[in-house]
């Protein structure tokens, strides 16, 4: 029944049948039509005549409209639990006071609670041009005062303290970009089937005690505008699947798994028996685990294959990519605190940070890598710098950081990396290796380690857990100060030297640092393409030291191309604490 | 410390399409409900603390919206949603898990368990199934917790009970269904909030229909298996304008019926959107007063409100026995606390008053016992207390006012507040007392509060046992009659004393419909009163914004001339 929902599904997509809802309002103008007109007329009035009394005008000003068209569905155990369609309109305005040397950015004020930066501004739904010019008249009236009282306690702070000697913002020039990727969103009955039957696979697993299965498609198109004279449309699809589940075993031990499926447009997904498949091998595995034994301490090499290496990499390396502006803060106190945001790979450009023949390089331009697709990629980034692929790590010395117009010491310029948030973004990073292995090869050298270490077996992770994919958002790893934190080993097994595999319950990695990565022996040929919201806490934290006025509409995603990676030795151990008891009675369709 | 409002918010969350009902008997949420709730009590009774009593309640809201801002849509939706509420005891009636701990009263926490909104039993029970263990083993927590509490503690003053015992409900209603044109409701959105655009001095001008079914399915260990069904519309109207010194003011209409047609049509909606607007550029101009004691009249909906806080929110039966209550009534039964013609009732079971359909009404409570009306001041003698299924001293039953939203646990709540009096007065004499009074009590004018957008009352120890109702619209009466518009003041004021100063009422009955927020959520409620005369009320200066108006004009005269929309006027 599942494979002809899909198939029936797909049939309608090729056809075009009329049952499609569409929401998004046709445009015969790709240019941004009334929208765009609009927010060019306001910042064009605003640039010429705002001014308070005595006060600075504003020496920039940005507009940005985020209009966003979602369907979701979420269902449980074979029957939907949640189906919404909504349609909402952003707008977020970038105000800056002063001049670019010294302006009303880079700075944390003392209370950032309800900051304007990290509230959504909404507007109509309706092209009405003549409401959206009193909808940015009065929201660029707020901004415009909030920016001159941010720049008067900027001035107040800096009255008895000396200043990093960097401009708050680089120069860019004009840019116009008009794009459109038209997208139909699939009626939410055919989204409703799929997940329905996605969910019903685990009446087929009494050993996972809940699950989730969710799919939703998204349909983003942005407007900007800026009084450097840049203007752009962009629009994207995005359409996300995501199964979680969750078991405890006999003894209390919580685990949880996941499975997630991306794709630009629905008609792109796998069909219901692939995705069904990678289900119930997750569900499987899972089940499995509740009666695997753990690893109570393990040194010896370890090999992060797939999802895993990717994962890795996204929480340990990709945050250490990101430029990172130090801002000023209202209260010297707080600079203790400011100083911890600073990343430490500021002061590594030039030194080595992972084996030699390792690169790593950012590419917003690229739709797929080795013949599969990447879902993090623009045509133009958020301050409307055209995006261009930007080259990080070169034979393992570190070149550059991924940056905004935003300067740190020495990043002078943008990557075009803006993605509405306090810090600069990964779009798609590439890893690759100038020596990759066949996968006999790798098999071979992990064998030959584990034997010059002399134990009877190696651990090779297939699956890291991701915070944000859990049913249980409290069971994390739980790391010491001083360690790198690195979510918990989902899918971890032993591997003996005849090549004889166990599941292992549940581990977690032991004082991982980044330097660990300069000890990765082997890497494969092949490579695996993984996305992921990317979103380090800081940029949430560091958003209020922005010019930015209103929230930005969505968490941007990124992917990461990463071969399997080697390491030669890590330490694992079983996660410490305390559990919760099992259930008092078993699951009723199971009794 | 309880803080407890009174708004005219929106209820409505969420909403959507139409399944199908299996072909049953029985509805399939009460299937699963009860298998679950048969084989839990089964298993845990084998467990060495097993539940004494075990409640399952799935609440479905199908709603819909649209919503407008100066003549363009700025939402609708269709949505359905179910969610779970579990209640499991463990220990007896007399003690159980859900006694407050004294020395640290439990914060109401809210809970969402989604449940699955198709038919499907099996998808459901194992939602319950889950839920069921989570609420087991957060009992015996409490449990534990309770018993340390009593033993250390000093005896409580109140010797009741943790739990009453019911009389088992059986009952399923037939499934109301929501009417909604969606793209209908958009257009009239649209309409309604269009006049405001002309006006660039008001700032924000919305206009909200909502419509929502809201089925709830109860079983509980007791035998009690009950379906409510019932639909709900409302419209809700408002805007806000700045005077020059920054304040804001706003102007609400909101208007609530159990059916579509009973909303008002488009001609009365307009009239009252231009009666809106002509009232925000009259406040604009109005003179400020300052904080003032003397003589008012409370406009029907004024009052209602006035007696919600001062009087409702104290009578809730559950606030008489906790520790850190105010417990203003708890030893008044059968003392005179109004003038001898006043009643005032809570009556679930009245669905209109003058025509007008009262949102605090229901069947069935939501710890599934009926409705009742409740006298609780006949004659003016206070005479009772709303109850839920938690007992007080001398009360040992509920009577239906066990209320909450979904994801709260129940305690007693208001439902339709009704003041009525035995021997009105016309307006004008009533008008005519306060201008006697002016002259008695050496005032330069009196006030009339003629209409307010809500109100906040404390009822607990720590802060001062006092209220506050927000006026949108009050005017100076003076000696003479002549009557002024004026702005910048909020009503406040002490349960008891303010009561004591009620001295009349008129035959002016109006209703105010709003939901109600305390610590088991929002619920809905209405307040119907006539005015109001108080020979003493105090007001205080209003929070104010220190925000400017906009520095720049509204830019609607910029666009080059195309021939549609219209110039600002003013």
């Amino acid at each position: 029944m599942t494979a002809r929902g899909l198939a029936a599904c797909a049939a309608l997509i090729g056809v075009g049948l009329p049952a499609w809802t569409d929401d998004v309002p046709e445009r015969d103008d790709v240019r941004g039509g009334v929208v765009l007109e609009a927010m060019r007329d306001e910042l064009a009035r605003s640039v010429e005549t705002l001014q308070m009394d005595r006060l600075e005008k504003p020496y920039f000003l940005s507009y940005r409209i985020d209009d966003v068209a979602s369907t979701q569905v979420v269902a449980n155990f074979g029957a939907v639990a949640d189906e919404s369609t909504t349609r909402n309109r952003y707008l977020s305005i970038e105000v800056r006071v002063g001049s670019p040397d010294l302006d009303n950015t880079n700075f944390m004020p003392s209370r950032v609670g309800g900051s304007p930066a990290t509230r959504t501004l909404t507007l109509p739904l309706d092209d009405d041009y003549r409401e959206l010019r009193r909808q940015l008249w009065l929201h660029t009236d707020a901004a415009y005062k909030y920016a001159l009282e941010t720049m008067a306690k900027k001035r107040a702070a800096l009255e008895n303290r000396t200043r990093e000697e960097l401009p708050d913002f680089v120069p860019a020039e004009a840019h116009l970009s008009f794009a459109d990727d038209a997208s139909r969103q699939p009626p939410v009955e055919h989204i409703a089937e799929l997940v329905r039957s996605l969910s019903g696979v685990f009446r087929d697993f009494p050993g996972v005690h809940a699950s989730q299965t969710r799919a939703s498609h998204v349909y983003a198109r942005s407007y900007y505008v800026n009084s450097e004279g840049t203007a752009f449309t962009q629009a994207q699809p995005t359409v996300f699947i995501e199964a979680l589940a969750k078991t405890q075993a006999d003894d209390g031990t919580v685990l949880q798994d996941f499975e997630w499926v991306h794709a630009r447009r629905w008609e792109d997904l796998p069909g219901v028996a692939t995705l069904a498949e990678r289900i119930r091998r997750m569900a499987g595995t899972l089940s499995a685990r509740r009666d695997a034994a753990f690893v109570d301490r393990y040194n010896g090499p370890v090999l992060f294959e797939g999802q895993a290496a990717a994962e890795l990499f996204a929480q340990v390396l990709a945050p250490k990519l990101l430029a990172v502006r130090v801002p000023v803060a209202e209260d010297a106190r707080m600079e203790g605190f400011t100083a911890t945001l600073r990343n430490p790979f500021q002061d590594k450009i030039g030194a080595r940070v992972l084996p030699r023949g390792f690169s790593v390089h950012d590419d917003p331009t690229l739709d797929s890598y080795a013949g599969t697709p990447l879902y993090g990629g623009y045509r133009i980034d958020d301050d409307g710098i055209p995006a261009a692929p930007t080259a990080l790590i070169e034979n393992g010395v570190l070149k550059g950081l991924l940056a905004t117009r935003n300067p740190v010491a020495g990043i002078a310029r943008s990557t075009g990396n803006r993605r509405m948030l306090g810090v600069p973004l990964p779009s798609n990073l590439v890893v690759a290796t100038s020596r990759g292995m066949s996968d006999e090869e790798m098999a071979e050298e992990f064998r030959l380690l584990i034997e010059e270490r002399g134990n009877d077996y190696g651990v090779v992770v297939r699956r890291l857990a991701n915070p944000m994919a859990k049913l249980d958002r409290g069971d994390v790893a739980r790391t010491p100060r001083g360690e790198v934190a690195v979510d918990r080993l989902t899918r971890a097994y032993r591997v003996y030297p005849d090549g004889r595999e166990e599941v292992i319950r549940k581990a977690e990695l032991s004082g991982l640092s980044e330097s660990d990565f300069r000890d990765i022996v082997a890497t494969s040929e092949a490579t695996t393409n993984y996305t992921l919201g990317f979103v380090p806490t800081i940029a949430y934290s560091l958003a209020v030291t922005t010019a930015q006025y209103g929230a930005a509409a969505s968490r941007p995603a990124m992917s990461i191309a990463v071969p399997d990676l080697l390491f030669e030795e890590l330490t694992l151990r079983k996660p410490a604490g305390n559990v919760p008891l099992p259930p008092v009675a078993t699951h009723p369709f199971f009794d | 410390m309880r803080m407890s409002a009174i708004r005219t918010a929106l209820a409505g969350l969420a909403l959507a399409t139409v399944t199908v009902a299996a072909d049953t008997d029985e509805p399939a949420v009460l299937v699963a409900l009860n298998a679950e709730l048969a084989r839990s009590m089964q298993i845990l009774s084998e467990r060495p603390e097993p539940p004494y009593f075990l409640s399952y309640e799935v609440t479905e809201q199908d709603s819909a919206a649209a919503s407008a801002s100066f003549g363009t849509l700025t939402y609708s939706y269709q949505r359905r949603s179910r969610f779970l509420d579990v209640d499991l005891r463990v220990g007896d009636y007399d003690l159980d898990n859900s006694r407050p701990i004294r020395s640290a009263p439990r914060r109401p926490r809210r809970t969402f368990t989604r449940v699955p909104i198709e038919d499907d039993v099996d998808a459901i029970r194992s939602v319950v199934w889950n839920q069921t263990d989570a609420s087991y083993k957060r009992a015996l927590q409490q449990l534990t917790r309770v018993r340390t509490d009593i033993e250390v503690k000093v005896d409580a003053e109140d010797q009741s009970g943790d739990f009453s015992r019911e009389d088992a409900q059986s009952s399923v209603d037939s499934a109301a269904r929501l009417e909604a044109d969606v793209p209908d409701w958009e257009d009239k959105v649209r309409r309604y909030t269009e006049p405001f655009s002309a006006y660039g001095e008001i700032y924000r001008a919305s206009a909200s229909l909502t419509g929502s079914t809201e089925t709830r399915w109860f079983v509980n260990s007791e035998g009690t298996a009950i379906q409510t069904s019932e639909v709900r519309y409302r419209l809700s109207i408002s805007a806000t304008t700045k005077a020059d010194d920054g304040m804001t003011l706003p102007r609400y209409e909101s208007f609530s019926s159990f059916t579509l047609d009973g909303l008002p049509d488009d001609e009365t909606v307009l009239a009252t959107v231009e009666r809106m607007i002509a009232d925000l550029n009259a406040l604009r101009d109005a003179p400020v007063v300052d904080p003032y004691t003397g003589p008012a009249i409370l406009s029907g909906r004024a009052s209602g409100v006035f007696f919600h806080e001062i009087l409702g929110h104290r009578v809730e039966g559950h606030r008489q026995k906790r520790v850190d209550e105010g417990q203003t009534f708890k030893k008044k039964i059968d003392e005179q606390i109004l003038p001898a013609g006043f009643t005032v009732s809570f009556d679930p079971t009245r669905r209109t008053l003058r025509d007008i359909d009262l949102v605090g009404a229901y069947a069935y409570d939501n710890q599934g016992v009926p409705a009742q009306r409740v006298d609780v001041v006949k004659g003016g003698v206070f005479k009772n207390f709303l109850m839920s299924r938690t007992p007080i001293e001398g009360f040992a039953n509920s009577n239906g006012h066990g209320r909450k939203q979904t994801g709260y646990q129940p305690v007693a709540r208001q439902s339709n507040l009704i003041v009525e009096v035995d021997d009105p007065l016309p307006r004008e004499a009533l008008k005519a007392r306060l201008m006697a009074m002016l002259a008695e009590q050496d005032k330069p004018f009196g006030l009339l509060f003629e209409d307010i957008q809500g109100g906040v009352t404390t009822t607990g120890r720590f802060m001062p046992n006092a209220f506050n109702v927000q006026p949108i619209l009050v005017y100076r009466i003076y000696p003479d009659g002549r009557e002024e518009l004026v702005r910048g003041v909020d009503l406040i004021g002490t349960p008891l004393t303010t009561l004591s100063r009620v001295t009349a009422a008129d035959d002016q009955i109006a209703v105010f419909n709003g939901i109600c927020g305390a610590e088991s959520g929002g619920v809905p409620v209405a307040a119907a009163s006539p005015s109001v005369l108080v020979s003493q009320i105090e007001v205080q200066k209003k929070s104010k914004s220190q925000e400017r108006t906009p520095i720049l004009p509204p830019p609607f005269d910029e666009r080059p001339t195309t021939g549609d929309g219209e110039e600002a006027a003013e």
